[in-house]
């Protein structure tokens, strides 16, 4: 077995036995989940060590020949995300034990948290196509799982139902395009399949156009978007590791896994910029008339996660993963805080909060920390790496990318419009939590115990310094290199140029004074149109008249057909044979004599028949 | 004596039998038919023996056979019959319809 599969399986076993043993006792359900976290973190760490990105560790997995099931490869691409995906888990296992304390059903969320892990590893690791579809739709389900953790809430309830609905759209989508990758490239390993479809324009643009339908879903772009910010009603941690850090990055992650194939597909990639142009401002005016503080950073999310996407459809995947990571940990950061804010006032309600500053100083600190990350302030992780996606639309621009020129002009504006609305949210959002006067509600809360404030403060590490790794070429741009599809470049330092800083400082400056300048309107009574913003533009109802009012005549439909001809004709089968049993039953009454008259007068037909016979 | 005289007492015997077996609804005498029935057998096996003479006397050894059996028999079909009429005072087989399956 390879480390790689070992780092899969120990996070699975985790949660299989936290599942078994954990509903004994607390401590042992949260020594199981953190130290299967911890150790896959340990065997990633070890991978990492081993240098993969300049030669790539690839595991055979089982079975020889036609169908070799589990086969992993580690290149740098793969090592580094699931570094992150450790690293953002085993500080989300920890904060649990705080933030769940009151949980009755704390055990099966631990496990549920590990299994996640588990099946986020596998995607990140997975050799062959198969493995990889198996992680996404575990992932697909621990989500649902999660949101639905308090079930006893119609909204959690709701919410769960809704983002496995959505979210399996896409998969359709997906599962289809991997088969055609399959059937088209008659192999089921992933880099071989990658080459192949990568050399085929009609392929790679089919595949990649249908997988692209799943990784909509996942990472919540426009038009399967509408889950994540429901997806609020789960617990804060589980927001911060699979609604902000990883399962989101997900799909970003696969289409930079698959990248050969949608180079090869110009068509695809220009779609994904339109989409991510939509979904970037779209969710970012959204996030702006939310009034629940995780609401705010669910929009934020779909918002940020426009950018990924954006970066890969201009060609800059490194671009994109870099953005991913640094996303993750400001990401991550905020929903903990924002947990922690919770969990200390009981509501997430914005017009509640207020004043907390004194009251809560290490959330306040950090979570600051994090929206200076989010909006991307020099010299915070997030300035870098939206920096990074910057340059990349700006080149895409000048026309060095495989999409025209106005895609990336496109880009480009959308995302400096983006990064002033955004900056704009993260000031309203930070003056509504901690700044004006303490609301009633306020009074009498204290600083979370250190269980859950030691993570945020872990997390501060990565969100301020991590940026810094992309500068130098041997570092970060080495780093995730995607050595397994494609040859070993030479890796370009991901340096911001003047133009771009200029012109995102600006608009960091415009966003947050206008928040600041309008800071004592009152942002809640918000008249039609804000409700309208609010409610997303109004996009669940376009889904109800468009998906769920068509799905249930349908429904209705089959529904009559099931009773009127597929029931009608088993159960007249059933009657039929019993009416011509009956018909057959009724010589058979049970009257002896008439039996033996029957078999005499059979005899003597026969013995006159046999007479006949011989005298003629 | 000719084949053909015990032959004849032998079918009238079973012909009786026959109809006594296929008319009556008296248990008892249906038992007593279908000995009528076997003793007509009987009666034509030991004529087919003596006609063929044969040394091994199988046909009489068979009708000692069946003689057998049919004492055993009607001591169990006699059994059968008192415990009917214990049960129901009549021993009429067209009344005992307890088993008979309700055509659907």
């Amino acid at each position: 077995m390879t480390a790689a599969l070992l780092m899969v399986l120990v996070p699975a076993v985790a949660a299989l036995l936290g599942l078994l043993l954990g509903g004994m006792s607390r401590p042992l359900a949260a020594a199981i989940a953190v130290g299967g976290t911890a150790s896959a973190l340990g065997v990633a760490l070890y991978l990492a060590l081993l240098e993969p990105w300049a030669e790539p560790l690839i595991g055979t997995g089982f079975g020889e020949g036609t169908l070799p099931l589990g086969a992993t490869v580690v290149d740098g691409l793969a090592s580094t995300v699931a570094l992150m995906v450790c690293f953002v888990s085993l500080l989300v296992q920890i904060y649990s034990i705080g933030y769940m304390r009151e949980e009755p059903r704390y055990s099966s969320y631990a496990a549920f948290i590990s299994l996640f892990t588990a099946a986020m590893l596998a995607v990140v690791v997975a050799g062959d196509l198969l493995l990889l579809v198996i992680g996404w739709e575990v992932m697909g389900l621990c989500s649902y799982l999660l949101i639905g953790q308090r079930w006893e809430q119609e909204e959690a309830r709701r919410a769960a139902v809704k983002a496995f609905l959505v979210t399996k759209i896409g998969d359709i989508g997906f599962i289809i395009g991997i088969v055609v990758l399959i059937g088209a490239t008659a192999t089921t390993l992933l880099p071989d399949a990658v080459r192949a479809a990568a050399d085929d324009p009609t392929v790679a643009t089919v595949a990649s156009g249908l997988i692209l339908l799943g990784v909509l879903g996942k990472s919540a772009q426009f038009p399967l978007h509408a889950w994540l910010p429901d997806a609020m009603a789960g617990p804060s941690p589980v927001s911060a590791l699979i609604h902000a850090a990883t399962m989101v990055a997900a799909g970003v992650y696969v289409v930079a896994r698959l990248y050969p194939m949608y180079l090869a597909a110009p068509a695809i990639l220009t779609a994904m910029a339109v989409i991510a142009c939509v979904t970037m401002l779209g969710a970012a005016v959204i996030a702006v008339v939310q009034d629940d503080l995780k609401r705010v950073l669910a929009w934020s999310t779909v918002s940020q996660l426009a950018y990924m996407v954006a970066a890969l459809a201009l060609g800059a995947r490194d671009a994109a993963i870099f953005h991913m990571l640094s996303h993750a940990f400001s990401k991550a950061l905020l929903f903990l805080a924002a947990g922690a804010v919770i969990h200390a006032v009981g509501s997430g309600a914005l017009r509640e909060l207020g004043g907390l500053r004194r009251s809560m100083p290490v959330t306040f600190i950090t979570m600051t920390i994090g929206l200076l990350a989010l909006v991307g302030v020099f010299p915070l992780a997030g300035f870098f790496s939206k920096e990074s996606v910057l340059v990349a639309a700006e080149h895409a621009a000048h026309g060095d990318a495989e999409v025209a020129s106005w895609v990336g002009w496109t880009v480009l504006v959308v995302s400096i419009l983006t990064i002033a609305v955004t900056a704009a949210y993260a000031q309203r959002l930070w003056l509504l939590t901690w700044s004006g006067p303490r609301r009633d509600s306020s009074s009498g809360v204290r600083e979370v115990p250190a269980v859950m404030f030691v993570p945020l403060v872990v997390l501060v590490v990565p969100a301020v310094v991590f940026g810094f790794s992309a500068l130098e070429r041997a570092w970060l741009p080495t780093w995730i290199q995607a050595t397994v599809t494609e040859p070993l470049g030479t890796a370009e330092a991901l340096r911001p140029e003047v133009a771009t800083v200029v012109l995102s400082v600006v608009a960091v400056i415009v966003g947050a004074g206008a928040a600041l300048v309008f800071r004592h309107r009152e942002t809640f009574a918000r008249g039609r149109a804000g409700s309208f913003v609010a409610a997303g533009f109004g996009f669940d109802a376009v889904y109800q008249g468009l998906v769920v009012r068509p799905f249930l005549v349908v429904v209705g439909w089959v529904t009559a057909f099931d009773r009127s001809a597929i029931q009608r004709s088993v159960s007249g089968v059933g009657v039929g044979t019993l009416r011509a049993g009956s018909l057959l039953q009724r010589p058979y009454r049970g009257d002896v004599q008439r039996y033996v008259s029957s078999a005499v007068t059979a005899v003597v037909v026969a013995i006159v028949v046999m007479l006949v016979a011989i005298a003629t | 004596m000719h084949l053909s005289l015990p032959l004849l007492l032998s079918v009238s015997l079973f012909g009786i039998g026959v109809y006594g077996l296929l008319v009556r609804r008296n248990a008892i005498l249906i038992l007593m038919s279908v000995e009528l029935m076997l003793n007509g057998v009987n009666v034509s096996l030991v004529a087919f023996d003596v006609y063929w003479a044969d040394v091994l006397h199988a046909g009489q050894s068979m009708v000692i056979f069946v003689i057998t059996i049919a004492a055993a028999e009607i001591g169990l079909g006699l059994a059968i019959l008192l415990l009917l009429f214990r049960a129901r005072r009549t021993i009429a087989i067209d009344e005992a319809t307890e088993l008979h399956e309700e055509a659907s």
